[in-house]
């Protein structure tokens, strides 16, 4: 186990009294509570932590947050391996695992850094052009594609299903501070005072942002104490909700923010029941966005090695985590800022062998102070290459204008490009970005929604304009809000800094050689992709992103965009502005697609309904079958063993021949009341129902405005002004929603009211010829043919319960539907099957209850799809010719009348025994040569225990003017091609005798 | 039509599916939340005519000692019964089942003022206390459960999760919540999970 050599006394904000123990390549290291992984690994003098994506260069730690591109690792183990993790933000737990990834056979020695010998012949866009040009139409791209994706790329997720819980929450509020830095702690207790509900997230477990990484002072104190104090006033205050290690990661309309909380990410697994993640959902009425601003690296030969870090990195390391990234410091900027790194290493105790800065002549207090501390200081020069392998070991300086180049030994190069804000908030939300050439960065666009920038994000570098613009933004969005602001407020004293002009340096000259010069470290693009890209014609920034994959990693560009559109802008002679940025779209940094997820997993994904009697058959079922939300039996096995098959089978036939029982609770049940509810059902259905007396039930057809038949049921009469109407399972809803409309929009004058009662009612049918003596057990009313006739309804008394009883039938036999209230369904339910024992009735399933209403030639979902008429299934005479109806006007247009159409047949096979598949098509002979025409298809197919014999229900063109005639029902897909014999689709009772019995 | 079948137990969607009993972390020995079915209920959906709103309104406080209240998105409540606004000139007023609560409307809320619907066994009641309820229900829904704007009185139609609610308010850390009964058992499990963070009592049904 390494001790933390690099580890500084005296600095940080580490808990040094909890040390942690982790692994990274399955060695052992310390680190303390609040380390990140990187920064533990720093402590450790572990420099080499990654390969490239492409070339496998080794590769080190480049930054300090979210927009790491090189350091990312493999985090946890097993189920809960996370790939691509940047080792920036990955908090440090005790017993933490990360590997290093992209390697093989380990990270030091690794195979396929071979490639960066031929890294000449493999630039951006080699394999489209090598492999997929000539051999795009062969095999080939498939094969090399395998050895291309093994070759490049990063982790791999383990395959194993994630075992923590993820949950999404919502929240709203008057103001919202994203980023909790010195602009938006200002902002946040300004806004709070007023009195507005605030929501204030911050990507890091702790807030305070870059005041915990910078040795400045507020009131004279360390920065870092009044971060704390003003995160503790904010803690305190009632209205404000605090949300760390929350990340927004995209804006999107009305001000809707979206955000993931890492609420268990810190653990080695989630604690306390609590979900790995949560994916937030933040409205807010005003946004402050305080998300500060991004250093930009600089470009240079060999600009990728262990051991060349963001200047402002390494101030976060030395001062948030008290670790030494190096001993033996260069500093290499085009700005003031990064001369605080050197003060700061200074002050660590380490030296500094030299600033390049690539400004002719700045001068400021900050340059002065440095100067002042002996430090060289080499202007109008800039690094041109970098030496070392695994670890970084000189630099080579040269003068940007004439001279030579010279060595400086060092182990640490700290670079600067200057900083561009976080502006992909702003820029989610369509305002265009403004290019500042000022502050060599791009700027927030004018807002699309109501927010506002602060701070750095807005270009406001300095620590006093943070706080002060702050302060200022977060009052505006309160008054916007609509709160009053009565608190004077003092911005507090800090130092007014007057830094020197940053100087764009996009790409440092070659000094001898032509090193490789990475703009995009993640997908390892070089200035000479760029170049490559602007010769081929490749010149719009969103082109040059999709041809290089500059900025297409999974750190979207955050330290190579500006640089790489930069260079392409010179190339084209053009200003940045004329060249633009690429479109910032969420997320900002990669999200868990457990996250998006949430808990709607498993049960969740998608909820299923369940009748009164659900749990009965689910002990009984040989399988549940979805229909809509709902999950129904299929076939109730008699013994083990039984197949679906035969279960079937026996149910229809014992039925037909005695009794069974089937749960109809799906069917869609609808309250119809009012004075006006006959003439509202009569212009809803296609046949009259104006005189349907009460006490009576009748077959409805429904019709689409279009005239295409819609769905089906039976409405019965309770009494003169309601109905209940039924309808099939997968349209309650849309026959429910279509009835409301045209109450409220097309017929208003109707008085007329609907509630659907599908969920009050169970509703069981019981069919067969001894059905009225089971039925006639529990009921308290006279259900003789002569008292209770087919189509009647009337209320009862069953088993002492108040119901609705119907003798109405899908089966085709005597049979009859009671509705009872829900509660008391089971309970009706076992009364009936106990009444039923005597009969040997059977419960019946989907199966069974299609094969059924397929032998009387009743249609369902299958012939009701949308695309036929009543006429095609053989209901033409029900469309009253004496009265409007919905879908009149266009029932008897010429395409729905002109034959020929194809229409509801019946099918037997020739042979008597092979079943006719459902979507079998249908065609005149085997013999047809292609192209072959088809005649129609199979809807719907059974097994007809009463003939014996398959059957199938069919729409043919010309319908049953082909009755006898012998066609073929092929089906390619399974390889068959059965004669089958056209006959009328009613292949039971077909006059209908056992209904009236 | 009543709902009254004495010596007849009513079986609710979620009798087999309950777990009563102490689940997930449980601080201090107080839940975040508790979780307790109400049943049986008897509940009647009532939608008046539009011209007839003022005067269903009296015929309501007539049979149930409460009016409807005034304004949209609200519930009126005098002893056990429960008026729940649930869309223009919509109400669904709920009881615990003691008396044949639909006969006792129909008497004063005649056809000429409204429709009247049985929904006794069509919806599930969960009561729903604990200084957790609202970040419970902000798990499933867009609406501002913040104490300032989700107030006691408030009944709001709303999906949770996956499911159509009404929810109802009955104070800063109780709210009742309605819902289809054949998703109860889904929905139940929805709201014992998500409340494991919290520390959960399931209590009997009261």
């Amino acid at each position: 186990m390494s001790n933390q050599s690099n580890r500084l006394g005296g600095f940080g904000h580490i808990n040094r009294s909890k040390p942690i123990k982790f692994s990274f390549d399955g060695k052992s290291y310390m680190g303390f509570e609040g380390d990140t992984l990187a920064s533990a690994l720093m402590a450790n003098d572990v420099k080499l932590v990654a390969r490239s994506f492409k070339y496998h260069r080794p590769r080190g730690i480049f930054s300090a947050g979210a927009e790491e591109p090189n350091a990312l690792v493999s985090l946890r183990e097993g189920a809960r391996q996370e790939p691509n993790t940047r080792a920036t933000v990955a908090e440090l737990y005790d017993g933490l695992v990360a590997n290093s990834q992209n390697r093989w056979p380990n990270l030091k020695y690794d195979t396929q850094a071979i490639n960066q010998l031929i890294a000449k012949f493999i630039p951006a866009g080699f394999y489209y052009k090598t492999f997929m040009g000539p051999f795009s139409s062969t095999k080939m791209w498939m094969i090399f594609e395998g050895f291309i994706r093994k070759a490049a790329g990063m982790g791999t997720a383990s395959g194993l299903a994630d075992p923590d819980r993820y949950e999404r929450s919502q929240a709203h509020c008057d103001v919202m501070v994203i980023g909790a830095g010195p602009a938006g702690l200002s902002a946040a207790l300004t806004a709070a005072e007023t009195g507005a509900r605030v929501v204030l997230v911050d990507e890091n477990p702790v807030l305070g942002g870059r005041l915990r990484q910078e040795r400045m002072e507020i009131d004279g104190k360390p920065a870092y104490d009044w971060a704390m104090a003003t995160a503790a006033s904010l803690q305190a205050m009632p209205n404000v909700r605090i949300l760390t290690r929350t990340t927004a990661f995209g804006y999107y309309d009305d001000n809707l923010i979206g955000c993931i909380e890492k609420v268990a990410d810190h653990f080695p697994v989630p604690p306390d029941n609590l979900p790995r993640q949560r994916w937030w959902k933040i409205r807010a009425k005003q946004v402050v966005l305080a998300t500060g601003a991004l250093e930009q690296p600089l470009v240079f030969g060999n600009n990728d090695r262990p051991g060349i870090m963001l200047a402002g990195a390494v101030r976060a390391y030395i001062n948030d985590f008290g670790v030494l990234p190096g001993r033996r410091a260069v500093i290499f900027t085009n700005n003031d800022d990064a001369y605080r790194t050197a003060l700061d290493l200074l002050a660590a105790g380490a030296s500094v062998q030299a600033v390049v800065d690539a400004r002719s002549a700045p001068e400021s207090d900050l340059i002065n102070a440095v100067r002042a501390k002996g430090v060289e200081i080499l202007m109008g020069h800039a690094v041109t290459n970098t030496h070392g392998h695994f670890a970084l070991q000189s630099v080579e300086v040269t003068p940007l204008v004439g001279g030579v180049s010279r060595d400086i030994s060092c182990d640490l190069l700290a670079i600067s490009g200057g900083w561009q804000p976080a502006l992909h908030l702003s820029s989610q939300t369509g305002a265009k970005a403004v290019w500042n050439p000022d502050s060599c960065c791009f700027l927030p666009g004018a807002p699309k929604w109501a927010e506002r920038s602060a701070g750095s994000s807005a270009g406001q570098f300095s620590l006093y304009a943070c706080l002060s613009e702050g302060h200022v933004r977060g009052v505006e969005a309160a008054v916007a809000a609509g709160f009053k602001s009565e608190k004077s407020w003092t911005v507090p004293t800090v130092e007014i800094e007057k830094p020197a002009r940053t100087e764009a340096l996009w790409e440092a000259p070659d000094a001898g050689g032509h090193p490789k010069k990475f703009v995009d470290h993640q997908d390892d693009v070089s200035s000479d992709d760029v170049r490559l890209a602007h010769r081929e014609g490749f010149i719009s920034v969103e082109h040059l992103k999709r041809y290089t994959t500059l900025g297409m990693g999974t750190d979207q560009g955050k330290t190579s965009n500006i640089t790489g559109l930069a260079i392409m802008a010179s190339l084209r002679g053009e200003p940045i502005q004329a060249v633009g940025t690429t479109t910032f779209r969420p997320p900002y940094t990669p999200i868990a697609i457990g996250a998006m997820g949430g808990s709607e997993i498993g049960q969740h994904y998608r909820p299923r309904r369940r009748t009164p009697m659900q749990d009965w058959h689910m002990e009984r079922a040989g399988e549940m079958l979805p229909a809509g939300m709902w999950e129904r039996p299929r076939h109730y096995p008699a013994h083990k063993g039984e197949t679906l098959r035969e279960a079937y089978i026996r149910e229809t036939a014992q039925t037909r021949k005695s009794a069974g029982i089937c749960d109809v609770t799906t069917l869609g049940k609808i309250d119809v009341q009012g004075p006006d509810a006959a003439e509202f059902l009569n212009r809803l259905y296609a046949n009259g129902f104006a005189k349907l007396p009460v006490g009576k039930a009748r077959y409805g057809l429904m019709l689409r405005e279009d005239g295409y038949v819609y769905d089906d049921g039976t409405t019965s009469r309770l009494s003169e002004n309601h109905f209940v109407m039924t309808t099939t399972t997968a349209n309650a809803v849309p026959v429910m929603a279509k009835m409301e409309y045209y109450l409220q929009v097309v017929w208003p004058d109707l008085k007329v009211k609907i509630v659907s009662v599908t969920e009050q009612y169970a509703a069981i049918a019981v069919a067969g010829p001894n059905s009225r003596k089971i039925m006639q057990k529990i009921v308290d009313l006279d259900i003789s043919n002569e008292a209770f006739p087919f189509m009647g309804c009337a209320p009862c008394m069953a088993a002492g319960v108040p119901s609705r009883l119907f003798r109405i039938s899908f089966s085709g036999e005597l049979a009859f539907e009671i509705n009872v209230p829900s509660d008391y369904g089971q309970y009706i339910w076992d009364a009936l099957v106990e009444a039923g024992k005597e009969f040997d009735m059977v419960p019946y399933g989907l199966e069974a209850l299609g094969n059924m209403r397929i032998e009387k030639g009743h249609v369902a979902g299958s012939e009701l799809d949308g695309r036929t008429t009543a006429e095609d299934l053989g209901l033409g005479k029900m469309l009253s010719k004496q009265k409007d109806f919905i879908g009149k006007a266009l029932a008897y247009r010429e395409g729905f009348v002109a034959d020929p159409r194809k229409k509801l047949v019946g099918l037997v096979p020739v042979d008597g025994k092979s079943s006719l598949p459902n979507g079998s098509q249908i065609i005149e002979s085997a013999d047809s040569k292609p192209p072959v025409k088809m005649l129609g298809h199979v809807t719907a197919n059974g097994f007809s225990p009463e003939l014996n014999t398959p059957m199938a229900l069919a729409l043919l063109e010309g319908g049953l003017t082909h009755e006898g005639d012998i066609v073929i029902v092929a089906n390619p897909l399974k390889g068959l091609s059965i004669p089958a014999k056209v006959t009328n689709p009613v292949f039971v009772d077909p006059e209908g005798k056992r209904l009236h019995a | 039509m009543p709902d009254t079948a004495p010596k007849i137990i009513r079986r609710s969607a979620l009798d087999g599916h309950r777990h009563v009993g102490d689940f997930g972390t449980i601080k201090g020995g107080v839940p975040g939340i508790v979780i307790q079915e109400r049943r049986a209920l008897s509940i009647v959906h009532l939608d008046a005519w539009a011209d007839q709103v003022v005067a269903c309104g009296k015929a309501i406080e007539k049979a149930c000692g409460t009016a409807p209240a005034a304004d949209p998105v609200k519930a009126s409540e005098k002893n056990d019964t429960t008026v729940l606004w649930v869309g223009p000139n919509r109400w669904l007023i709920v009881e615990p089942e003691s008396r044949d609560l639909f006969a006792t409307l129909s008497a004063d809320v005649t056809d000429d003022l409204a429709t009247l619907t049985d929904q006794g066994h069509s919806r599930v009641c969960w009561r729903i206390t604990g200084p957790n309820m609202r970040d419970l229900l902000a798990k499933g829904s867009t609406i501002d459960f913040d104490q300032s704007q989700f107030i006691p009185g408030d009944c709001v139609g709303t999906l949770l999760s996956h499911f159509t609610t009404v929810l109802h308010c009955r104070g800063d850390d109780t709210v009742d919540i309605y819902a289809a009964r054949s998703f109860a058992v889904d929905l139940d499990h929805w709201l014992t999970s998500s409340s494991l963070e919290y520390g959960l009592w399931v209590l009997e049904p009261a």
